[in-house]
């Protein structure tokens, strides 16, 4: 993810690193894995020397757009001509970070790759700067005149939308001088999600414990992410308050940290002449601002459903009192389902099926033609994504793949992305191809419904269903209960900047708390969240993403309705998903989704999703009396 | 960035040849511990003033679009802002004070912070006055001024903006400049917070088999310890740890040096070190010259290191040896009362309205003076509470060295001081250029009088290795050092990214051309590669060759001082007084210094040729 600019053009490269961190532990060799499973990064560019090569020809081509300065509007060729050269250099950019992005993410110690991104940064900052005149001069055509322009010069219509886009905006456009002042402030814009990065990734100084066996283990991000899933308890406890308590040590650094993005997104907010930083955000996307603030009183409303979770989870793992430590353990022991990479593949190809032999086939393409990165090794980037932001060449997926079933469920959201890219690069033009972070997560979370629906139909186990219906829950609760309390939290803090609070981490932490402690019930008993929780925002690097998973909230419930339309066999539902996925950025995200057929500005995508868990628990009850009454007549 | 609010001035002075032994806050005598309740009685009533504060700032918007009015117009909205500028500078400094006392205490920090976000608030709401400034003629100005007595006090601040026209934009860029300051500190506050609070300092076993801690004041301890293998152990223990954290601090370092260059083009200057030197009024040549000077006598540098390896008898000197006493045995030590004889009778020669001043300040409580736990490394002398008195942090550890801190923190104590007293508010801060010049004039002072009372040979050598080393640490060092953050500037500027690494590999190239590393004068081991992450002073943009040019200028200020010129001394407490009525370079020459020639240059190497004479024949003498 890259911090939100204000450039000419919106190049969002999308790196979708899933919220839920479903990642593993045991690294690899790298020189020792085959080819096959690493990304072919040759692809974009043949060797670093290429890069460089073309890194250059960049530098020396961005000059040439001062050229149009003061002509934008003079006429449509003008404006055709200048709009043509800053698309493609805008594009060139994106494949030249791409680059330096996925080999630094390979291994985030390699200091050349890290220097090569950070030049990205530094051009990508001049760019902004060099292009920064056009946007006012954009401003100061009318509607009309636009409109005359695109019919005198139809080139111009792949621009159409991009052009109003820049009209809407108008209020919150500066003067060129301004204009030039908010690019280069992109200098500093970046800094605390940079340093937060290296801070807690690279240079951390993780916790080490010794488990249950005897083994000891260095308790970094992978291994928690690992150990917190454990199925014993006394090992779930302490490596949850290892791991917080270690952060808990650099509680300040990482809360001044935090204060100083915040401030970034004042500043942009007050450059920007906007009300709030949420309003700020929510308009880059044009989303109204009810879709964020509704969000989380429909999360509110259904704590109880929420809550029922919470307590089947409880009965389930058979404790007398649920912890938050016991939140990732697994619901029904002894079903370790295991895959190879390859069985990972064929399982997601055949859950894939009702999207059409297209979408298949070039999915098949994606695991054999090295788009993926698939197993960890050391220095490697936690978490996975996808990054479909080399718009002539194809996207990239990496992976942390361990074999477990969230492994192959994690494969099948990126794959979602990747699709995503991929048919929207394919049938957009540049300029429109960029989908929306708004709807980035529905064609992920999409799969992840169909992979599980693919799986219930195919498993008659009890226990295995059990817990695959277990597991859907579990991702409810990563993908909207916990995404929301997030995205609570972020509002919170950002109110509290904007009255002139000053926020540290003891702030922060106390925030945090009361609001964890709130969605969980804790007061209630139903889940006790212990005191080390309080820092956990210190693990959470989304914040570093300026009201970003409030999305993985919406993408969710936007993705059970339009699924459950494609599953009921509805094929013009089936024909109405796949043009969104190739509509890229070609309108506003509330519209594409309203076209698909779901409207995200009522509650009834929430409410669809409350009774989707609902029936889910209905039947993992049924199942467990069976199973006690099983047992009871043995 | 406003020039009215850039009036908030803490001078960190670079000996943090700070000491570790922490005392029991509760069981230092009040006399050590500064009275913050000069500045407010309670944190609440701090809270009460601030409260006045955020509802009467807004108000500052009221002149909006009418300065051009009339001079009476104009100079009710001088007199609000500065009144503004001045009550926001004392509310700050008691939270920022409190926090330092304690770095731990979160209630504090998050105080500053709002202070802060008030200040980035406060410069936004008063943007508008300097680009409206400009748009009055500048003749009108100049007639207004003549005419209207109460303008005369902003004659200086008026004339200041009016050179600076170029670089000062529309109201709208003005105003998104001033908003920008809420980005701009982000990168030293990180920094602070992560190197006072919570960095996970190496544990090292020591020869006796004590193992500590080796944080920054224990840092600084043993490696001016005697022996050898311990300083070296401390040495690779503290580096490497911080090397552990190169992309971190590198990140940090890099988004200063980004946020200097966001500055530069935004305010249309050629480079960072245009714009930090345009403040000022500095020509560029003053930074580079002094490089340049500095790289044309790297032999004095070099008779030092030599000097010092003879000393210390050691086969080849090794960065880790750069701290060690140079007289074995001469160890002295002294109480704070000792101290405060010593630095009031050193001080005579500048008279008694100048001592008298001094001895406020130590019976007064305008000092915290012992290391506790929490507390902010370093040293500092804090003059910007207008209608109090300046407050002076310090670490003090009963070293030679700490009764030199003492007195270099009062030279700035005092030069607030009685600028403070002499200046109306607007002219009473000193530019930061003449800010080293008070605080190393009276280290000399120091320096002399020992040398006049003491007749040990070993003492006087042990004396004389001390003003060496002094001028080593505030005029090679500090040249090498802003020759570092030269050369980061500019490679930043030229679009290359600055990681960890790269740092380390720049920062190691100068320091070994500087202690003649490839000839063998002194090994810097690799480890020194991680120095750079240590200095809080690279977060200063372009500060440090201050203390080297300071330096010069006070060592030329004091010889005619000591020699017994009275009109000497009367121009240098003059000086001391003008505050910021005029530019530095230009106050200088008043008091009797040019820095724009080399000559203060030449002063003192001869001074440092001159004392290594004598340390040649005391050794001489000591060892026939």
């Amino acid at each position: 993810m890259r911090a939100q600019r204000s450039m000419f053009l919106p190049m969002n490269i999308q790196f979708h690193t899933t919220s839920s961190t479903k990642i593993s532990v045991l690294e690899r060799d790298r020189s020792k894995i085959p080819d096959r499973y690493k990304w072919d990064l040759t692809d974009i560019y043949p060797n670093d020397e290429a890069w460089l090569a073309a890194k250059q020809r960049l530098v020396a081509e961005i000059p040439s757009v001062a050229a149009f300065r003061g002509k934008v509007a003079e006429s449509p060729q003008s404006l055709l001509a200048c709009l043509d050269l800053t698309s493609r250099l805008d594009k060139e950019l994106n494949r030249l970070y791409c680059y330096a992005g996925l080999q630094s993410d390979l291994d985030t110690r390699n200091a050349s790759a890290m220097a090569m991104k950070q030049e990205m940064s530094a051009i990508e900052a001049d760019f902004a700067a060099a292009v920064s005149f056009i946007e006012p001069e954009i401003l100061t055509m009318s509607k009309e005149t636009i409109d005359a322009f695109i019919e005198r010069e139809p080139g111009l219509a792949i621009y159409r939308h991009l052009l109003y886009e820049k009209l809407r905006r108008k209020e919150h456009t500066g003067t060129e001088g301004e204009e030039k002042i908010i690019a280069d402030a992109g200098l500093m814009a970046d800094s605390p999600m940079m340093l937060y990065s290296v801070l807690a990734n690279a240079d951390f100084p993780f916790a080490e414990v010794e488990l249950s066996d005897g083994k000891k283990v260095k308790l970094d991000q992978a291994a928690f992410a690992l150990h917190k899933s454990s199925p014993i308890r006394d090992d779930r406890k302490k490596v949850f308050s290892a791991y917080f308590g270690k952060l808990q040590e650099f509680r300040r650094t990482f809360g001044v940290n935090l204060y100083a993005e915040i401030k970034k997104n004042l500043f942009y907010m007050r450059a920007r002449k906007y009300a709030s930083c949420l309003e700020h955000a929510l308009d880059a996307g044009n989303i109204p601002l009810p879709v964020y603030t509704g969000l989380i009183e429909n999360a509110n409303a259904h704590l109880d459903t929420f809550h029922r979770y919470l307590q089947l989870r409880r009965r389930m793992l058979d404790v007398e009192q649920l912890h938050y430590y016991d939140l990732y353990a697994p619901l029904v022991k002894d079903i370790d389902l295991k895959y190879t990479f390859e069985e990972a593949c064929e399982q997601v190809l055949a859950s894939l099926a009702p999207l059409g032999e297209e979408y298949v086939a070039v999915s098949r393409r994606c695991f054999t033609n090295r788009w993926v990165d698939v197993y960890p090794s050391e220095g490697k980037i936690a978490g996975a994504y996808s990054n479909g932001g080399v718009y002539d060449a194809h996207p990239y997926i990496l992976l942390n793949f361990n074999g477990k079933y969230d492994d192959v469920s994690t494969l099948t959201h990126e794959l979602g992305h990747t699709m995503h890219s991929y048919f929207s690069n394919k049938h957009q033009p540049y300029p429109t191809s960029h989908y929306s972070i708004f709807v980035a997560e529905v064609a992920s979370t999409f799969n992840e419904a169909l992979l599980m629906h693919y799986l219930l139909k195919t498993i008659t186990d009890d226990d295995i269903r059990l817990s695959l219906l277990g597991n859907y829950l579990d991702g409810v609760r990563g993908t909207v209960f916990r995404q929301v309390q997030f995205s609570e939290f972020e509002l919170q803090i950002h109110q509290a900047a904007e009255r002139g609070e000053a926020l540290t981490g003891e702030r922060f932490s106390a925030m945090y708390d009361a609001l964890v402690k709130r969605y969980y019930g804790h007061e209630k008993g139903v889940c006790v969240v212990d005191d080390e929780i309080k820092v956990e925002w210190a693990h959470i690097p989304h914040f570093y993403y300026r009201f970003y998973v409030y999305q993985y909230a919406t993408s969710f419930t936007a993705s059970v309705a339009l699924s459950e339309q494609v599953l009921a066999g509805d094929r013009a539902a089936t024909a109405r998903y796949l043009d969104l996925l190739a509509s890229g950025g070609s309108d506003y995200p509330i519209e594409l989704l309203k076209r698909a057929g779901v409207d995200m500005t009522t509650s009834a995508p929430f409410e669809l999703t409350i009774t989707k868990m609902n029936r889910v628990m209905d039947e993992i009850e049924t199942i467990l009396a069976r199973k006690e009454n099983g047992s009871g007549k043995k | 960035m406003s020039r009215l609010l850039v009036i908030v001035v803490v001078l960190s002075t670079f000996f943090f040849y700070g000491a570790a032994q922490e005392r029991d806050r509760s069981k230092v005598p009040e006399k050590w511990k500064w009275n913050l309740t000069d500045l407010y009685p309670t944190d609440d009533t701090w809270r009460q003033a601030k409260e006045r504060f955020v509802a009467e700032y807004p108000n500052a918007q009221q002149f909006k679009g009418t300065l051009g009015v009339s001079a009476e117009q104009l100079l009710r909205c001088l007199d609000f802002t500065f009144t503004l500028a001045k009550n926001f500078n004392r509310l700050y400094i008691y939270a920022h004070l409190h926090a330092d006392q304690d770095t731990r205490d979160s209630k504090y920090l998050g105080m500053v912070q709002e202070m802060a976000q008030l200040g980035a608030d406060l410069g936004a709401k008063t943007a508008y006055i300097e680009p409206e400034i400009l748009t009055i003629d500048s003749a009108a100005i100049a007639g207004w001024v003549a005419q209207t007595p109460g303008l005369a006090l902003y004659r200086f601040y008026l004339n200041d903006i009016l050179r600076r026209k170029a670089h000062t934009g529309t109201e709208g860029e003005e105003k998104i400049l001033a908003d920008a300051s809420l980005m701009s500190d982000a990168a030293s506050t990180t920094y602070n917070i992560f190197t006072n609070a919570e960095f996970p300092y190496a544990q090292v076993q020591l020869s006796d088999g004590k193992t500590v801690t080796v944080d920054k004041p224990t840092y600084e301890m043993y490696r001016a310890h005697t022996n050898r293998a311990d300083r070296r152990t401390v040495f690779a223990a503290f580096f490497s740890k911080l090397n552990e954290f190169r992309g971190t601090f590198g990140t940090l370092l890099y988004a200063e040096v980004k946020k200097n260059i966001f500055y530069a083009r935004a305010q249309k200057y050629q480079s960072a070190l245009e714009r930090a030197l345009a403040g000022p009024n500095l020509p560029v040549e003053v930074y580079t010259s002094l490089i340049k000077n500095v790289n044309a006598n790297l032999a004095t540098l070099h008779r030092y290191l030599r000097l010092r390896k003879r000393m210390l008898g050691v086969d080849t000197l090794h960065y880790f040896d750069l701290y060690a006493p140079l007289v074995k045995n001469v160890d002295l030590t002294y109480t704070p009362d000792e101290a405060e004889k010593l630095v009031l009778a050193s001080l005579a020669p500048l008279g008694s309205g100048y001592v008298d001043v001094v001895r406020k300040a130590l019976q007064e409580r305008w000092i915290d003076l012992y290391p506790t736990a929490g507390k902010r490394a370093g040293a500092y002398s804090q003059g910007g509470a207008y209608d109090v008195h300046p407050y002076m942090l310090l670490n003090y550890n009963g070293k030679y060295t700490d009764v030199r801190t003492l007195t270099h923190e009062l030279g700035h104590t005092l030069q607030s001081y009685l600028s403070n007293k002499a200046q109306p508010f607007p002219t009473a801060s000193y530019p930061s250029f003449t800010a080293e010049v008070a605080s190393t004039f009276n280290e000399a002072l120091l320096n002399d009088y020992m040398l006049k009372s003491i007749k040990a040979d070993d003492v006087r050598l042990s004396l004389l290795g001390s003003m060496v080393e002094g001028l080593k640490g505030t005029f090679f060092r500090q040249a090498q050092f802003a020759e570092f953050e030269l050369r980061m500037h500019e490679l930043a500027e030229r679009g290359e990214p600055l990681t960890g690494d790269k740092l380390n590999d720049l920062y190691l190239e100068i320091t070994r051309r500087y202690y003649g590393h490839d000839k063998g004068i002194c090994i810097v081991d690799e480890e020194i590669k991680a120095e750079w992450m240590y200095i809080p002073h690279f977060y200063l943009n372009f500060y440090v060759y201050q203390y080297a040019t300071s330096f010069t200028a006070s060592t030329a200020l004091v010889e005619p001082v000591l020699a017994g010129d009275r009109e000497a001394t009367r121009r240098y407490l003059a000086f001391l007084q003008a505050g910021g009525s005029d530019y530095a370079i230009a106050l200088l020459q008043n008091a009797g210094v040019d820095m724009t020639t080399s000559k203060p240059f030449e002063v003192t190497m001869n001074k440092m040729n001159a004392v290594m004479d004598e340390m040649e024949r005391l050794l001489t003498t000591l060892y026939r």
